[in-house]
């Protein structure tokens, strides 16, 4: 596809700002936390797609097209690690608790999978696609200054 | 190449991470659960410090090769006068130590010699440890939130130590159940009864005081332990090998018909030695204090008046043990007299006299109350022939039926000040209580508009489940199957049948294995919805009351289901073991045997715990043999 007909762009850059919205909608109303580490992880999840939406957004200016991509193939990158960070927390508490108690159990265990699944559909999955397209040849002509 | 291998590492990087943190997490806070000492090894372990309590010399004896510490708890009259730990590498130093330490314990001089015999010795063998969770810096923030607070002990199972000013302490899992660190807090408004999360300053600051600290100690100055904990058996008792103990309670009897009438008689005797002269139960008894709830309290549940006195005319009629008759008439004379006070009576507008359940202090009744009296004042009946009380059931039927609705539900609560009922307020279990009560009316009065609305009323409970998601999740449906059974043959609609096999389903979704859990054994047979939580007793019986109907209903429509017989016989096999019998009574104070506790680790008593158990187990005791 011609980089100047390629709409991928403008179709992630409202992704990136729609899941950002709906991302700091969610921590605000449906899980505020008082705890520190927690909240510092939670809103990275928002930031880390601001910065994917800001770098996709130099689509706009040719001059900063090229800095723009390495912006949000950076986003999205820590984006990757931050669900990776929260998949072990998930994880080492199940660990925990099963080694505390013996067993995790048939429902925890169920109920922790479908956590991971969740975020790794919620978190993972945009990050993962985006930087896909960056790193594909259509990306980088869309990107090319 | 390069890329082959960058693809590679993408997909199985993060895979090894999450393995590698659950495998080190796993292991770092896992403590097997402890070798337990056979039965000469802990009869040899007692001998020295029975010998020390009783101011005699040991006699020799081969003691098995363990590893010390110990804790010695010495139990009198329900209370825990001295907790002694025993220090040493191997047990028998630390038995040494221990029997040293007891001798000159002042406590265990002030007793006499009938106190010193009635005494019994409780053992805890310390077993391996691991570090609590907040312990870790990194981990405590990594994990998610509360995890390693609220569930960072095993309630029951761990005991807490830790290293204060050189000195060595530890709280035992019983001193942590007695000393109510193990669930305070209440995550739910919704639900006041719930409660879970440890106290771990609380438990840091009793450690400190133990230890003669004034400093509170850090979290990572603490541990986790498992202990091998046995006692002695009861004075008097043939076999005088020590039991084993796990969270605190003995092994239970081998369920059985003949148990399980004897269990039930128990509960019962329970209940009549806490039944005032005034006909009023004492409604609950701390096991850690003796205390009782003050009979002339205002603070008093009708219903569950009405559900106990109910069970106990249940026992009657199958028992006939002549001793529970006073009782009974004594039980529901109070009620009577309650129920004047309420000042619910009136006049329906055709002109049917009623009544209603109503506290004095109240001028909204609940549908449920008034249906647990009819189904008590009817059991009566049938227990003993004796038609006195017809007349005030035949009022408060007449109020149930005035609050069902022509397609057979129920309105749940009734402003006596207005004279309206809510059209709105829906609560658990009225409508099958109400449906069962009308069906005992039945029974009783052979009146058939009793068993039409009856009828009515089960089918649209049953009914109400009949869309795409019905039979994969249910409510607390116990009161409809068992009405759903009791208006057998009667009614004998197999959609009756059906619904309660996928209650019962449902439940044994949520009742706990054996081989499910490795540390929670002992749990097998009881609901719970994690291992996280200790399962509550009472759910055991009232479930499983309904269970036995849902059974018989099964068998009278020639196909009785085998899964749910033994959902029957674990619930009840957990529950014979729940219940304060003299081999664990050890450690409740005040005339508590027969009683059934709230959990493993909820000492206090209350009367509707033991009504629901004790219920289960008479009924099973009716036909369990023969099944099983």
């Amino acid at each position: 596809m011609p980089a100047s007909r390629d709409i991928r762009p403008y179709i992630y850059l409202g992704l990136d700002v729609a899941f950002a919205l709906v991302y700091a909608v969610i921590l605000v109303k449906v899980i505020p936390t008082r705890i520190a580490s927690t909240a510092l992880q939670l809103w990275t999840l928002p930031a880390f797609t601001i910065v994917m939406a800001a770098g996709t957004a130099s689509i706009f200016t040719s001059r900063l097209r090229a800095r723009g991509r390495k912006v949000a193939i950076a986003g999205a990158s820590l984006m990757l690690l931050s669900t990776i960070v929260l998949i072990v927390r998930v994880l080492a508490s199940a660990a925990f608790l099963a080694g505390v108690y013996g067993a995790f159990g048939k429902a925890a265990a169920t109920f922790a999978l479908v956590v991971v699944a969740l975020v790794i559909e919620l978190v993972a999955l945009l990050p993962i696609v985006q930087v896909k397209y960056l790193l594909s040849r259509a990306g980088r002509r869309a990107y090319a200054a | 190449m390069r890329r082959s291998a960058v693809l590679a590492l993408v997909w199985t990087l993060p895979t090894a991470v999450f393995l590698a943190v659950t495998f080190i997490v796993f292991h770092a806070y896992r403590i097997a659960p402890p070798q337990r000492l056979d039965a000469r090894g802990r009869a040899c372990a007692m001998i020295p410090l029975r010998a020390a309590l009783d101011g005699r010399e040991a006699a020799p004896c081969e003691l098995p090769d363990a590893r010390g510490p110990i804790g010695v708890t010495v139990w009198s009259k329900g209370r825990a006068i001295a907790r002694i730990d025993g220090v040493g590498d191997t047990l028998a130093a630390a038995l040494a130590s221990a029997a040293q330490q007891l001798r000159q314990h002042p406590a265990v001089r002030m007793l006499d010699a009938t106190a010193r015999a009635a005494a019994r010795l409780q053992i805890d063998v310390i077993g391996d440890r691991a570090p609590l969770g907040t312990g870790n810096w990194l981990f405590a923030r990594l994990a998610v939130p509360g995890t390693t607070d609220i569930l960072a002990i095993d309630p029951g199972l761990d005991g807490v130590g830790g290293e204060l000013d050189g000195k060595r302490v530890m709280m035992l899992p019983h001193e942590l159940v007695s000393y109510k660190l193990l669930a305070t807090k209440r995550p739910s408004d919704d639900m006041p009864d719930f409660a879970m999360g440890v106290d771990l300053p609380r438990i840091g600051q009793a450690l400190a005081a133990r230890a003669g600290s004034h400093v509170q100690p850090t979290v990572n100055q603490l541990w986790r332990f498992r202990t091998d904990a046995f006692v002695e058996p009861p004075e008097g008792s043939a076999d005088r090998t020590p039991l084993q103990l796990v969270r605190g309670i003995p092994p239970a009897p081998k369920l059985s018909a003949a148990a399980l009438r004897t269990a039930a008689l128990a509960g019962a005797h329970y209940l009549v030695n806490h039944l005032g002269p005034n006909g009023r139960y004492l409604y609950e008894h701390d096991l850690l204090t003796g205390h009782t709830t003050d009979p002339k309290s205002n603070d008093y549940s009708m219903p569950r008046h009405g559900g106990t006195t109910y069970f106990l005319a249940q026992l009657y009629r199958i028992t006939k043990e002549p001793w529970l008759r006073e009782p009974i008439e004594r039980a529901f004379a109070h009620l009577v007299e309650l129920m004047s006070q309420g000042h619910c009576a009136g006049t329906l507008p055709d002109g049917t006299p009623f009544d209603c359940v109503l506290d004095r202090n109240d001028n909204v009744a609940g549908l449920g109350s008034t249906a647990l009296v009819v189904v008590a004042l009817a059991e009566y009946q049938r227990a003993t022939g004796d038609p006195r009380y017809q007349p005030l059931a035949t009022k408060l039927a007449a109020w149930l039926l005035f609050m069902q609705r022509p397609d057979g539900s129920f309105r749940h609560r009734y402003n006596t000040r207005t004279h309206q009922p809510d059209e709105h307020a829906q609560e658990l279990y009225y409508s099958g209580e109400a449906s069962l009560a009308l069906v005992r009316m039945y029974t009783v009065t052979n009146d058939r508009k009793y068993l039409d609305a009856a009828e009515k009323g089960i089918d649209w409970l049953v009914d109400w489940y009949d869309f795409f998601l019905g039979g994969f999740f249910y409510g607390e449906e116990h009161w409809t199957c068992i009405a759903a059974e009791a208006i057998w043959p009667d009614v004998a609609k197999p959609k009756y049948d059906e619904f309660c096999r996928g209650y019962g389903r449902f439940l044994r979704d949520q009742q706990l294995t054996a081989g499910d859990l490795d540390d929670e054994e002992d749990l097998a047979g009881a609901y719970g919805v994690t291992p996280f939580v200790v399962p509550s007793n009472t759910p055991v019986g009232s479930r499983t009351e309904a269970m036995i109907s849902a059974y018989l209903l099964g068998e009278h429509h020639g196909d009785p289901d085998p899964r749910i017989r033994d959902q029957i016989i674990a619930a009840l096999q957990y529950a014979l073991g729940q219940q304060l019998r003299p081999d664990g009574d050890f450690a409740a104070v005040g005339d508590a045997d027969g009683g059934m506790p709230g959990s493993p680790v909820e000492r206090n008593v209350r009367i509707d715990f033991v009504q629901h158990v004790c219920s289960a187990m008479i009924r099973a005791s009716e036909w369990i043999d023969v099944v099983n």
